[in-house]
């Protein structure tokens, strides 16, 4: 007898990927030689890789979740739902570094590799050599020397016009989700097994300022790259190289000063408006400009010229969704979820957001650079063209089906 | 105007880690423009005051003031940048007083203390802003004028394309004041296609030294990628060259490389698998990375 | 194409210059002159320097009545510009324009659009002065002070105006008493004319930016291959013969996204509408790079697929990699470079005919996607009806600019069927009339001067002949009024009666001469 097991519910080996949030799967028998029964009882376990992720199960969309999930499947080869979910503290740290096995009694009937691809914090130890390698390595493939899809997000954070569409107003954190999740999915396209890493600014992160990694800082404007980190090939604007030095104040091997840490920003407000217009200025400005303003990163015009950007904002979405978690709001409409004063375009809960929406002229930037939003093997959501308030229920917490996908190390799901 | 000053350091109240701010932009303001207080203590006012600044947009005028006015102390001017600059993400919210802190930030370009010239400088070359481009360029040809070391000159004007630079560059690379005067005017030169030739030859003089080479090879990759996969090969199968020269080029065809041409290349792979066994570390880990991909 | 021009001109020489050509006699055409992005003065110069340069002489212009010929450059600067210095000069110069036009307010609400968070204290009265306090005017301010100026003929952008004064969006408050004072002007209920609404979209009588050309395909074409975005090599005719073309100029580094990256964009939108109306497959399109050296075929590629833009064999994306001189020459491409950079470009949009002759050129100003492909498609049925054939020469019919005048020279040509030259001289003189009309007519005006002459001779000639010199007077009288016509002042109608005179003088030639050889005729036939 054989069975396969189907993760997000598709055969596409680049759809083996879950997350704290749980992923449809489901179930057939595709050869039911020997089988007697018209079902049969299937066990579904983990089987432990050393420093492999960890995963749950459950089989329906309520419930709690177990180690061991026992089915009962019918041998015409018709499907039966179950979900999987990755265990909160044991992200995966390499591609299928999960493994599901299906067993009649004791016998193997199916198995499948699988990776729980979590967000990480970016120093190491927890983002590890091999996950920072393939990181830098997927970035840089991308950016291919300012010849590749790199250029569409840094022409998304440019022009004035742009920017009205992502900054100082409600759609601030939307946007930026929107905009961190296109890139992950980029880089996922071209290794899998990426996962956007986020830089904690409240926290010391002295590997993240390294060669290996997303540069050195060694006293001069230019950051310094080992020789086999592919980085140093970066070109943006038609230059190569990434200007990048911390303040005086800022010493790479600390905190960075006057960053607002987390559990301040977290007690900002319990309502979106003034959550998000303080964080906006601190931690996120505030973090920005830890830098000076020499520095690509520090100016809203050109930041994301500098990989840090994405590290950067990718922590801005962790707070985010960490508050969301803490205050419950990932309903759109509940009022406290988002900010509901009147807004121009793009900034309202109904509107679509650019440039995914393609919309260009009148209230909107001259161009849309890029087209529709990525999409990713493991769910539909938030769609080519998302609105506003696509982007708050990112865990599908409200509605399944608007889990995006992504989910942070340290952000459990309910 | 060379003359460095003395480095704002890093203060305690910058150092501690802040809690959600209390104070409003009004008392924050009163204490960071009071000259009665410690510089410490207005520094830290003019920390929290990005929290608060929204409050009233009013704010961000006295704060470009207390940029502007020489009188006050550097460290709390620079502090000042620093707070205009986290206000500046906020575009629409900022655009009124751009204008006065672009004006502010000209006459700053011009303060005997360094710092604040390059806090200033930088933020006007990031704008493309004219005046900065000038003054900078001036520099660089009349050293006396030279508001920045012609490194961080040259550094600032790479952030425009289309500033007159090159020329000056040139001139800087056939005599350089220094040798990071002379690195910082080839990466300016490195978005120039007539520099091509130029980084060719310096990445194949074994004379010179091996980080302006590897400089010279990123150059080349993006100007005439041909020639840089080609000299990346000769580079790599030569047994007398430089490991991190080595290891650079080894990168540049992994991740950038003719697939198809690389796959089919039985010399070059016998070459880096030679590499990935007996190599430095960083080559040897180039050569897997190679051999990962190509095998 | 980079020149090897050095710079001869200082900045504060240049300065010093344009002070001085505009207390000239031939201001406007001297000062019009040097807004050529081509112009020398300009080559080797930064973007910045080009900028200070060019606002000078927009400064400049601004201090006398703006003539109609500098309309364009104002407009284009208020539709394109994003550069603080040059939006403020245009909206200053705009104000100089002898009455105010309904059809500028849509493109100075545009300027407002572009440059209100670029918003910046300036310094308009001296040279490459930067402004070091707020004191001064900035770009909003200028833009607002010619809406102002504008007054009733804003009337068109009043609701636009309105979201300026409205919160959150709008202006900030220090704009809003400007704002006010003008929404009191402009009744809120007052839905314009139909004639009026016309007024707001149509460019001032006599102005345009689309401009039909004289057909011809000059032999340095032959010279030029290009490179596509796979790296395939290709002539000029390859490119173009064949089928009618819809080309564009554009640059991978060209940091002002309002020109080659939205002309990419629209040249996407342009393949849509003509795979709608299913003509992609007899009409070609292909973006040039103005930077060959730089814009290799991958990143050509990317940045075409950025922008949605289709790529295959009929469709192309091109840099060339000889007979580049050929190209800006045949085009008559308006820039400058710094090293092989761009400093300063236009908006350059081309329809092309089957035979690679430049049929109709969009330049200087937004174009409209809907247009473009009708005037492609135009020449594509024209070549449908009347198949081309290939012609190195100019064809002499600038059918649209001159439709009348066409057919006048035909009858001109029929009564006169003996005189080849005469007829390419009564071309002449409707040329020169209507220079202005014609694009790039500095390169024809010394020609056509030639001709006149030419054609005053032969008069001479037919009269010395006839005997009386009544009709050469009158041609004469006629050139010179042409020649007059041209000098700065208003006295525009005069070519049209030197036109006249120079017809009549021609005719009575000719008349003369061919009632004389019809004497001698008789007289012959009567002697055999």
């Amino acid at each position: 007898m054989n069975v396969e097991l189907q993760i997000n519910n598709s055969a596409n080996p680049n759809a083996n990927f879950v997350t704290w949030a749980p992923s449809p799967c489901r179930i057939r028998v595709t050869d039911p030689t020997g089988a007697t029964t018209p079902t049969v009882s299937i066990q579904i376990t983990q089987v432990n890789v050393a420093g492999g992720g960890a995963v749950r199960f459950r089989q329906g969309t309520t419930g709690a979740f177990a180690n061991s999930l026992t089915l009962t499947v019918p041998i015409s080869g018709v499907s039966v739902p179950f979900f999987i979910a990755g265990r909160f503290g044991q992200p995966s740290s390499n591609l299928g570094d999960v493994r599901i096995q299906a067993r009649v009694g004791t016998t193997l009937v199916g198995s499948v590799r699988l990776m729980v691809r979590i967000r990480k914090n970016a120093v190491s130890p927890s983002f590890t050599a091999g996950e920072r390698s393939r990181f830098v390595s997927a970035l840089a493939v991308l950016n291919n020397q300012g010849l590749g899809r790199f250029t569409d997000f840094r022409e998304m954070h440019r022009v004035p016009a742009a920017l009205n569409q992502a900054h100082g107003r409600p759609g601030f954190l939307p946007w930026h989700r929107a905009y961190m999740l296109d890139l992950e999915r980029e880089l996922q396209a071209i290794d899998p097994s990426v996962a956007l890493p986020y830089w904690r600014f409240d926290q010391p992160a002295p590997s993240i300022f390294t060669p290996d990694f997303l540069g050195g800082f060694n006293g001069t404007l230019n950051v310094q790259f080992s020789a086999n980190n592919p980085l140093r090939f970066w070109r943006t604007d038609g230059v190569t190289g990434i200007l990048r030095r911390p303040i005086p104040a800022f010493n790479l091997n600390l905190a960075p000063p006057g960053v607002l840490n987390e559990v301040g920003t977290l007690g900002l407000s319990t309502s979106y408006g003034p959550f998000r217009s303080n964080m906006e200025s601190n931690p996120h400005g505030r973090a920005h400009t830890r830098f000076d303003t020499t520095s690509l990163v520090s100016d809203v015009t050109t930041a994301p010229r500098d990989p840090l950007f994405f590290l950067l904002h990718c922590n801005v979405d962790r707070l985010w969704a960490k508050w969301q978690r803490t205050n419950n709001r990932f309903d759109s409409t509940v009022p406290a979820s988002y900010d509901s004063t009147p807004s121009p375009a793009g900034h309202n809960l109904p509107d679509t957001m650019w440039p995914w929406n393609g919309i260009t002229g009148g209230t909107r930037p001259p161009t849309a650079p890029g087209g529709t939003l990525a999409t990713s093997p493991c769910t539909t959501a938030p769609g080519l063209s998302p609105r506003v308030r696509n982007m708050l229920d990112y865990q599908g917490i409200v509605n399944a089906a608007a889990r995006m996908a992504f989910d942070y190390d340290d952000v459990p799901f309910a | 105007m060379n003359k460095k000053h003395k480095t704002v350091k890093a203060t305690k109240a910058t150092r501690k880690p802040q809690k959600a701010a209390k104070v409003s932009a009004g008392q924050a303001l009163s204490v960071a423009t009071s000259t009665k207080k410690t510089v410490m203590q207005r520094v830290a006012a003019l920390a929290d005051m990005p929290l608060a600044l929204r409050e009233n947009d009013e704010n961000l005028s006295a704060v470009i003031n207390l940029l502007g006015n020489k009188n006050e102390p550097a460290e709390v001017r620079m502090e000042a940048v620093q707070s205009l600059q986290t206000a500046s993400f906020s575009v629409a919210t900022f655009a009124p007083y751009r204008g006065e802190y672009l004006a502010t930030l000209r006459k700053v370009a011009q303060d005997p203390n360094q710092e604040l010239r390059e806090a200033a400088l930088g933020v006007l070359a990031r704008v493309q802003d004219g005046f900065a481009q000038k003054k900078l360029i001036e520099g660089l040809q009349t050293p006396d004028k030279a508001l920045l070391p012609p490194e961080q000159a040259l550094q600032l004007l790479s952030y425009d394309v289309h500033a007159d630079a090159y020329s000056v560059a040139r001139d800087i690379v056939d005599n350089p004041p220094s040798t990071e005067a002379r690195r910082e005017a080839l990466r300016l030169l490195g978005s120039d296609t007539k520099a091509a030739p130029l980084f060719e030859k310096i990445l194949l003089d074994k004379n010179e030294v091996t980080e302006i080479r590897q400089l010279s090879a990123s150059a080349l990759q993006s100007l005439n990628p041909q020639k840089l996969q080609t000299h990346a090969r000769e580079v790599v199968l030569d047994p007398n060259e430089e490991d991190d020269l080595q290891a650079t080029c080894l990168t540049a065809l992994t991740h950038f490389g003719d697939s198809a041409a690389l796959a089919q290349d039985a010399t070059l792979r016998k070459r880096v698998q030679e590499l990935s066994d007996k190599a430095p570390k960083q080559t040897k880990q180039g050569a897997k990375q190679y051999l990962e991909k190509y095998q | 194409m980079p020149s090897v021009m050095t710079k001869v001109l200082l900045e504060s020489e240049f300065a010093t210059l344009v002070k001085s050509l505009a207390s000239s006699p031939t201001r406007n055409d001297s000062l019009l002159d040097l807004l050529r992005e081509d112009h020398p003065y300009y080559d080797q110069r930064s973007a910045a320097a080009v900028v200070r340069m060019r606002g000078w002489v927009l400064l400049a212009l601004a201090r006398s009545p703006l003539p109609d010929k500098a309309l364009l450059y104002v407009l284009e600067e208020l539709d394109t510009g994003i550069d603080s210095y040059l939006v403020a000069a245009a909206a200053r110069a705009l104000r100089a324009y002898p009455i105010p036009h309904a059809s500028f307010a849509p493109f100075v609400l545009r300027a407002i659009t572009n440059i209100r968070y670029q918003d910046e204290p300036l310094v308009l009265e001296r040279y490459g002065e930067y402004a070091e306090s707020l004191t001064g005017t900035s770009p909003l301010g200028e833009l607002l002070a010619t809406l102002v100026w504008l007054g009733s003929q804003a009337q068109s952008v009043r609701a636009e105006i309105k979201a300026l004064r409205t919160p959150p969006a709008g202006l900030a408050g220090r704009w809003w008493p400007a704002l006010d004072g003008l929404l009191k002007r402009l009744p809120e209920n007052n839905v314009p004319l139909a004639s009026d609404s016309q007024a707001c979209c149509e460019l001032p009588s006599g102005l345009r930016h689309v401009f039909p050309w004289p057909r011809y395909r000059a032999e340095a074409v032959e010279s030029i291959i290009f490179e596509d975005h796979t790296g395939v090599r290709l002539t000029f005719q390859e490119c173009f013969s064949g089928q009618p073309s819809i080309v564009v100029f554009f640059y991978t580094r060209c940091d002002n996204p309002l020109k080659c990256s939205l002309t990419i964009t629209k040249l996407a939108r342009v393949q849509k509408l003509l795979e709608e109306r299913k003509l992609s497959e007899q009409i070609r399109t292909a973006a040039i790079t103005y930077d060959p050296s730089f814009d290799l075929p991958e990143r050509l590629r990317v940045y075409g697929q950025d922008r949605s833009l289709t790529m295959n064999p009929q469709h192309r994306m091109l840099r060339v990699m000889e007979g580049n001189n050929a190209l800006h020459e045949y085009f008559k491409l308006k820039l400058n470079f710094i090293e092989s950079l761009v400093n300063r470009h236009r908006i350059e949009i081309y329809v092309l005919n089957a035979d690679g002759q430049i049929a109709y050129s969009f330049e200087r100003l937004h174009w409209d996607e809907v247009e473009l492909v009708a005037r492609a498609n135009e020449v594509l049925e024209e070549q449908n009806i009347k198949p081309l054939t290939h012609s190195a020469k100019p064809s002499g019919g600038w059918r649209d600019t001159l439709p009348v005048l066409g057919t006048l020279a035909s009858l001109v040509v029929a009564i006169f069927p003996k005189c080849p030259l005469c007829w390419a001289a009564y071309l002449s003189m409707f040329g020169i009339a209507g220079l202005e009309q014609i694009p790039y007519s500095p390169w024809l005006q010394p020609l056509l001067v030639v001709v006149v002459l030419i054609n005053l001779a032969s008069i001479w000639l037919r009269e010395r002949t006839a005997g009386g010199f009544a009709g050469f007077y009158l041609a004469t009288l006629g050139a010179l009024a042409i020649f007059a016509s041209k000098l700065p002042f208003d006295w525009k109608a005069l070519a049209w009666w030197g036109v006249g005179l120079t017809l009549a003088g021609s005719l009575i030639s000719v008349l003369r001469l061919s009632v004389l050889r019809l004497s001698l005729l008789l007289i012959q036939r009567k002697l055999r």
